[in-house]
């Protein structure tokens, strides 16, 4: 080991370092390696049992993708276009305005070596199949919005439960402590529903909490020195504090929290330069921006965020989590197509589609899909039957659906588990949220019944007291 | 003989081996989340002994017990095959060995949980001997071979008690009297007097709004603003000031409403009981099973709060089936949801009776004065209307209701009257009308209106709302599809497609009327014709005619509709076709024709009257709590999902037993009087206390003292103060305070001891007082003190630190400012759940939706990027130097430390500091004392 480097690696020296660098105004990246001192909150953990992935990035959309119109091909649903529909028990959704059956608006064709049958509403992302996973016997437990999200983000339909990116902080760490462990990007459009509800850490502590990217100006609150404050004013301030801070914690041994409190500036000056390098995406080469849709003004944001997401992967960040579909107001910027199903799904497609496929083959071609997750998740599906007679729409459904998962560890191009003729019930292998939850957290080498935290007198996990590894769309 | 040798043997050898024992089967059992459920990996389950014995596809020898070299376990795991891609470290194997070889026993499950004669649940047994609770605490640090660290410093010690009782930081001028005060009972007086200052109420009600998760915002989708629970902070803040008695406290949290005499204060008292946040789109959902999941799910959160709250207990956990780990059967769950049955979360009219009897009685005779008013303006308003409508407006001259109600409307927006019309050019104009004065169910709603725009969706031309149950109906222009009229309902519950012919009469009045009767059906009228009926066909009570309770409903006209409305009549019932056509024949009262001198002149006299003698509104002011009904029965809910009842139960809990045919309000009584006789009630009240003073519990855990919690390190420390607390101290809080703030252990310093830390890493035995980090409210209320910048303004409304912009959820964009509100402690800031200020958030402020019995203490770079950059932060480094200068222009450095670190600097600290004043300025050194380590700890 040279000299530099050990002393790099030193903790003490790092603080004078950086801040020395600061005022310089150089490129902090080889101190930014170095900086490995296990301080950090966001130092990596072990994992239970060797992982499949490193990384993980969900796409989250609000307000409910309709199974039957995407990936859950159903010619009976075709044929049975415009009659009521039999045989299926009580029928009590969300609205309770129940309808007729209705065909998609769209037809599927089958695509890939899988031979996967994909609607012609996300054409671009019928190109990716044979590197996802389907899985078409989703089974949600409620038919509202917001305790759909919540459960389907932190295993709880209630409020202040943590979310999956949290629960993974807390239990992996990061791979870098520069960036934050857990990052969010809502929607450019607007936020989700009850906005940082949704990425509480609830009662993990609060360096777990996600940390939300703004789309205008600073990234992250708080994060720049004011332009008011000269660069050098800043270096000597910090300076000062560290020779204060120094003396204090001489004056007071034994108390851990003012050593880590010097360490947290240190970590806050290098995260001031890693979150604008790693948010500058200009740097992309054009056919990169291509790939993500980044030329075109209808998939230019959400592009934005994937490639942004691919990027914060790339530097080691365990957790992207990017919000597609905003609130419930009118007009609907979200899944939620209750007056027209054809209109809403044709108007959300057009920005998720391509920024999503390009996300999918750019990590394959970057070879980063082996060992990253991509889940792709909504709250429900919706009815095969329309909401209200002769009506257009379709309402929530929770009774079954279709997520995806993509990345290490699974077995690309399946199709598992299915829903019944229509597109009503389960037909096969059903899957709660909980054993989804498990399986993700099974690939990250995470045992979802040990990945625990006590909280007023429950050991409280992601799965609660449920869940089951869905070992058939495991690879081998 | 030999089998005895055996015997003896094998007991030491488990006795030696009972740490690598448990190791073991710890490592076995975490082999399950494979080789366990319906699928076991290869076939072999390994969560049972039995399973384990009977083997897998590769055979029985899995499992050999007392034998680890022939079982196949061991041997993969020794090969580091098992667990794949985590082989055991050599310790594991070991202990895995040691298990497998002691015989491979199965540990149970009963065996590791608290029963009855748990701890916590026992009576009291205080050391009776002990003088003090130093003695207590001493006779276990010198069983050690240790002691307490000398006294802290008088500065020391008022800076930590200034911080533990308000929040704040003493001023270096209390610091210098109480520094000099040579009297003996200086610090006796220096706590009282700090348990007299208001500010404690504000310290410790926030402590206890953590415990409550206090929320003024409703979280789920739309997170709307909860701005009328702020009368339970102030409760609280109160409570504590006035030092009301523990016992009182919990009564009143729990029955405040029914206790008698009814208080005010009381009632705002039982918002604890549903402080957490509220799902109004669960609550208003069609389908029947999942409203009632949602009020299962605010039940558990209820009962949770309730039970850890007052008696430690999580009997949360008990709702899907008898606690795992502490003796509470899933019955007795059910039993405390029976007691709590009778309410459901909800506004309610904040006043008590006898309050509410003395404004109606004060309000009456105005009341009858303002009829004789209309009745005399009447005279000149011409003919009434054949069909006698309860609210008439003709806008004639103004936006006065010519019906019984003599309903006075307010114009919104912009919305003007003219020439005999309501004009209305936006679709935000309206008119609004005070709360009706009767109750409203059948009813007909007519207008005469012209429209400015035939196409567009959703014009509201008069609507009835109930705020508190989020419901209303209304005639509506557009409704659902362009060019029909039709009406309106919250989420279109009692809306169905209209079907009426296209209107295309622009630009002239049409007379339209809407007609709700008692069959549900609704039937509407154009130009004096039935043009269509319909029935809504919802499946449950919210597709049937709604009532409008008085008081509370509101009607409004307009707020959609641009156009002209000429009059507006309507009725406490459903008037027929023949009525409706006859209506429209006589048409709306001309305009202009009936002006008259002294109608303007006594209109004029009776605005005076009503601005002199009236409020604004004879609606009372609401809370956010609960209405009562009498409790439905109960049945105990296979894993607690109401699809699935099983047996009934009557209201209980543990030894509390209420009759089955109990009021609410007996029931709730009831629990609050049993509660307090538990010990564990006072067990985890003096816990609690004893956890915000000395930064951890006697037991670390203030909301669980069952069998998860963890064991207290001092049991006989807290029965002692439990003792006291019910005992002489008569459930006296400040007295508590006094108890542990003249002690000993709390005067001590901080030093730090190697040689203790050796024996008691953590501290547990109190060989020094453990120092704090401060909470993020206490950070930012301390730089509005330090600057002489706090508004100490206490109680009432919670000021906003945001904007809100509504799309269907409430969005809110934080702001800060200078002005006076914003400058209020932290504890009065609206605490919104998707408004959490991120400086406080990084400062480990909890998520207000989850109970906080402690908080976390993380040090996180956005923390640091918080103190850093946030402007109220930089602006506050101003404020402070500047407040320095002014105290002292030679000096201003020496200032800020003592304003800010209750110290003068050292020689080398001021050099330093000037310095760095002089390379920038005073602000650099302000800003530089807010982001040290010394300003955010409390020795």
């Amino acid at each position: 080991m040279s000299t530099r480097r050990q002393f790099l690696l030193d903790p003490a020296n790092l603080g004078s370092i950086v801040l020395a660098w600061l005022a310089a105004g150089g490129s902090g990246q080889d101190i930014a390696r170095a900086a490995a001192a296990n301080t950090s909150p966001y130092a990596p953990k072990p994992t239970h049992f060797a992982p499949k992935v490193k990384r993980i990035i969900q796409i989250f959309c609000a307000g409910g993708v309709s199974h039957v119109d995407t990936f859950d091909y159903k010619p009976e649903l075709i044929r049975s276009d415009g009659k009521a529909m039999t045989g299926k028990g009580e029928v009590d959704t969300f609205f309770g305005k129940p309808g007729n059956l209705m065909k998609s608006p769209w037809a599927f064709r089958q695509y890939g070596q899988s031979g996967k049958w994909v609607s012609d509403l996300l054409p671009n992302l019928a190109q990716r199949v044979d590197d996802i996973t389907f899985i078409h016997s989703m089974v949600a437990q409620s038919s509202n919005h917001t305790p759909a999200t919540f459960q389907m983000n932190t295993g709880f339909q209630r409020n202040g439960f943590p979310c999956m990116g949290a629960w993974l902080s807390f239990g992996l760490g990061s791979e870098n402590d520069n960036l934050p462990a857990f990052i969010v990007l809502p929607d450019p459009r607007q936020l989700p529903a009850g906005g940082a509800i949704n990425w509480t850490s609830g009662f993990l502590p609060a360096v777990h909490q996600g940390v939300a990217f703004r789309t205008k100006g600073e990234a992250i609150v708080d994060l720049e020195t004011p332009s008011v404050i000269e660069p050098s004013r800043r270096a000597s301030e910090m300076e000062f504090v560290k020779r204060r801070n120094e003396e204090h914690l001489a004056k007071h041994p034994g108390d851990s929290l003012l050593d880590a409190r010097i360490r947290a500036y240190e970590l806050a000056a290098r995260m001031q330069l890693s979150v604008p390098e790693v948010t500058s995406i200009d740097k992309e080469p054009q056919h990169i921006r291509s790939l993500y849709g980044l030329d075109a003004p209808v998939t230019e944001d959400f592009g934005r965020n994937c490639l942004l997401a691919r990027r914060l992967l790339e530097k080691g960040v365990r957790f992207v989590q990017l919000f597609h579909g905003g609130a419930f107001g009118s007009p609907r910027i979200n899944w939620d197509g209750h007056e027209n199903i054809a209109e809403n799904h044709k108007k959300q497609a057009a920005s998720l589609d391509k920024p999503l496929a390009g996300l999918l083959t750019d990590l394959k071609q970057r070879g980063m899909l082996r060992d990253t997750l991509v889940v792709f998740n909504t709250e429900f599906g919706r009815t095969p039957i329309t909401q209200g007679v002769d009506e257009k729409g379709r309402d929530h459904h929770p009774n079954v659906f279709t997520c995806w998962l993509a990345g290490g560890g699974l077995t690309p191009g399946l199709a598992y588990g299915a829903s019944d003729e229509i597109g009503w019930g389960v037909a096969a292998n059903p899957v709660t949220i909980y054993d989804f939850h498990a399986t993700i957290l099974h690939l990250l080498g995470m045992d979802h019944k040990r990945l625990n935290y006590y909280h007023n007198g429950v050991r409280r996990r992601l799965t609660d007291v449920h869940g089951q590894v869905i070992d058939g769309i495991l690879r081998g | 003989m030999r089998r005895f040798t055996i015997l003896l043997l094998s007991a030491a050898a488990a006795h030696a081996l009972h740490a690598a024992d448990g190791e073991g089967f710890a490592i076995i059992s975490r082999c399950g989340s494979c080789h366990g459920g319906s699928k076991p990996a290869g076939g072999l389950d390994l969560t049972t002994r039995q399973a384990a014995l009977s083997g897998g596809r590769s055979g029985p020898s899995a499992l050999t017990p007392k034998d680890a070299a022939t079982s196949r376990i061991y041997q993969l795991a020794a090969a580091g095959k098992m667990p794949p891609g985590a082989p055991l470290s050599k310790m594991e194997l070991g202990s895995l060995k040691a298990w497998i070889d002691a015989g491979a026993e199965w540990q149970e499950q009963g065996a590791k949980r608290a029963d009855a004669n748990w701890w916590s649940l026992l009576p009291l047994k205080p050391p009776l001997a002990a003088p003090n609770l130093d003695a207590i605490l001493q006779a276990r640090l010198s069983s050690k071979g240790l002691s307490f660290a000398p006294a802290a410093s008088r500065p020391v010690l008022l800076r930590r008690a200034t911080y533990d009782l308000h929040g704040l930081p003493p001023t270096p001028e209390e610091i210098n009297a109480f520094v000099n005060d040579a009297s003996p009972d200086a610090w006796a007086r220096a706590v009282d007097r700090h348990l007299a200052s208001p500010r404690y109420g504000e310290r410790w009600a926030r402590h206890w709004l953590d415990v409550a998760r206090f929320c003024e915002s409703q979280g789920y989708e739309r997170d709307k603003v909860r701005d009328n629970i702020w009368p339970y902070r102030d409760y609280v803040i109160r409570a504590f000031n006035k030092d009301k008695p523990y016992s009182q406290f919990v009564r009143e949290q729990i029955a405040g409403d029914v206790l008698q005499p009814v208080t005010h204060e009381a009632i705002a008292a039982t918002a604890f009981l549903v402080a957490g946040p509220w799902d109004e789109v669960g609550n208003e959902q069609q389908s029947a099973i999942m409203k009632a999941r949602v009020r299962e799910d605010e039940y558990e959160d209820l009962i949770g709060t309730v039970s850890q709250t007052f008696l430690g207990l999580t009997t949360n956990c008990a709702r899907c089936h008898d606690h795992k780990f502490d003796p509470i059967l899933q019955r007795d769950y059910f039993g405390m949801k029976a007691i709590f049955a009778g309410i459901s979360p909800a506004d309610r009219p904040y006043e008590a009776p006898q309050d509410r009897e003395s404004r109606l009685a004060a309000v009456r005779p105005h009341v009858e004065k303002l009829a004789w008013f209309d009745k005399q303006i009447q005279a000149f308003d011409g003919p009434a209307a054949s069909t006698d409508p309860d609210v008439r407006f003709t806008f004639n001259y103004d936006a006065r209701d010519l019906g019984a109600f003599g309903l006075h409307g307010q114009l919104q927006g912009g919305a003007r009257v003219e020439n005999g019309k309501l004009i209305l050019s936006k679709g935000s104009q309206s008119m609004k009308l005070p709360p009706t004065p009767n109750d409203w169910r059948e009813r007909t709603f007519e207008a005469w209106v012209k429209l400015a725009d035939l196409n567009a969706l959703g014009q509201q031309i008069v609507a009835i709302a109930n705020p508190f149950d989020r419901i209303n109906d209304g005639l509506r222009y557009g409704s659902r599809r362009t060019r029909q009229w039709g009406t309106s309902s919250e989420y279109d519950y009692r809306t169905e497609k209209p079907s009426g012919r296209d209107e295309n009469q622009a630009g002239a009045f049409v007379h339209i009327a809407a007609v709700w009767s008692a069959d549900h059906a609704i039937r509407i009228y154009r130009n004096g014709a039935l043009s269509y009926t319909v029935t809504p066909a919802f499946n449950s009570g919210k597709g049937q005619l709604q009532s409008y309770p008085a008081e509370i409903s509101q009607i409004t006209i307009g707020g959609g509709l641009i156009g002209e409305i000429d009059e507006i009549r309507l009725y406490r019932r459903a008037l027929d076709a023949t009525e409706i056509e006859r209506s429209f024949r006589e048409g709306p009262m001309p305009a202009g024709t009936l002006a008259a001198p002294g109608r303007a002149s006594l209109i004029a006299e009776q605005t005076a009257y009503r601005m002199a003698n009236l409020p604004k509104t004879f609606a009372p002011p609401t809370i956010f709590t609960f209405r009562t009904a009498p409790p439905p029965p109960i049945n105990v809910l296979e894993r607690g999902d109401p699809a699935k009842p099983g047996e009934p139960v009557t209201p209980h809990f543990f030894s509390l037993s209420v009759p089955p045919e109990a009021s609410d309000a007996q029931r709730r009584t009831a629990l609050a009087d049993w509660i307090l006789k538990q010990p564990i009630a006072a067990r985890v009240i003096v816990n609690r206390v004893w956890h915000y003073h000395f930064g951890r519990g006697i037991a670390a855990t203030p909301n669980d003292l069952g069998f998860n919690g963890e064991a207290p390190s001092h049991p006989e420390l807290i029965d002692w103060l439990a003792a006291k607390f019910i005992g002489e101290d008569g459930w006296s809080l400040k007295k508590l305070h006094r108890r542990i703030l003249l002690s000993d252990a709390y005067r001590q310093s901080g030093r730090f001891d190697p040689q203790a830390s050796e024996k008691d890493p953590e501290n547990r035995l109190y060989w020094r007082f453990p120092a704090k980090r401060l909470e993020g409210e206490a950070v930012r209320d301390t730089m509005l003190q330090i600057t002489g910048m706090l508004n100490p303004e206490m109680y009432g409304p919670s000021f906003k630190a945001f904007d809100v912009t509504v799309s269907n959820s409430h969005f809110y964009n934080l702001k800060d400012s200078d002005e006076a509100a914003f400058r209020r402690r932290s504890l009065y800031r609206m605490n919104v759940l998707s408004a959490r200020l991120p400086l406080l958030e990084s400062l480990d402020c909890p998520d207000p939706s989850m109970r906080a019995p402690s908080r976390g203490v993380t040090t996180t770079p956005l923390q640091a990027l918080g103190l850093m950059n946030n402007l109220f932060v930089l602006r506050y480094a101003g404020h402070l130097a500047k407040r320095a200068t002014d105290d002292n222009p030679g000096d201003p450095v020496r200032r800020i430390w003592q304003l800010a670190l209750g110290r003068d600097p050292s020689p080398a600290e001021w050099q330093d500091a000037q310095s760095l004043r002089k390379a920038q300025d005073l602000t650099s050194v302000a800003w530089a004392v807010f982001n040290s380590n010394e300003f955010v700890y409390v020795e």
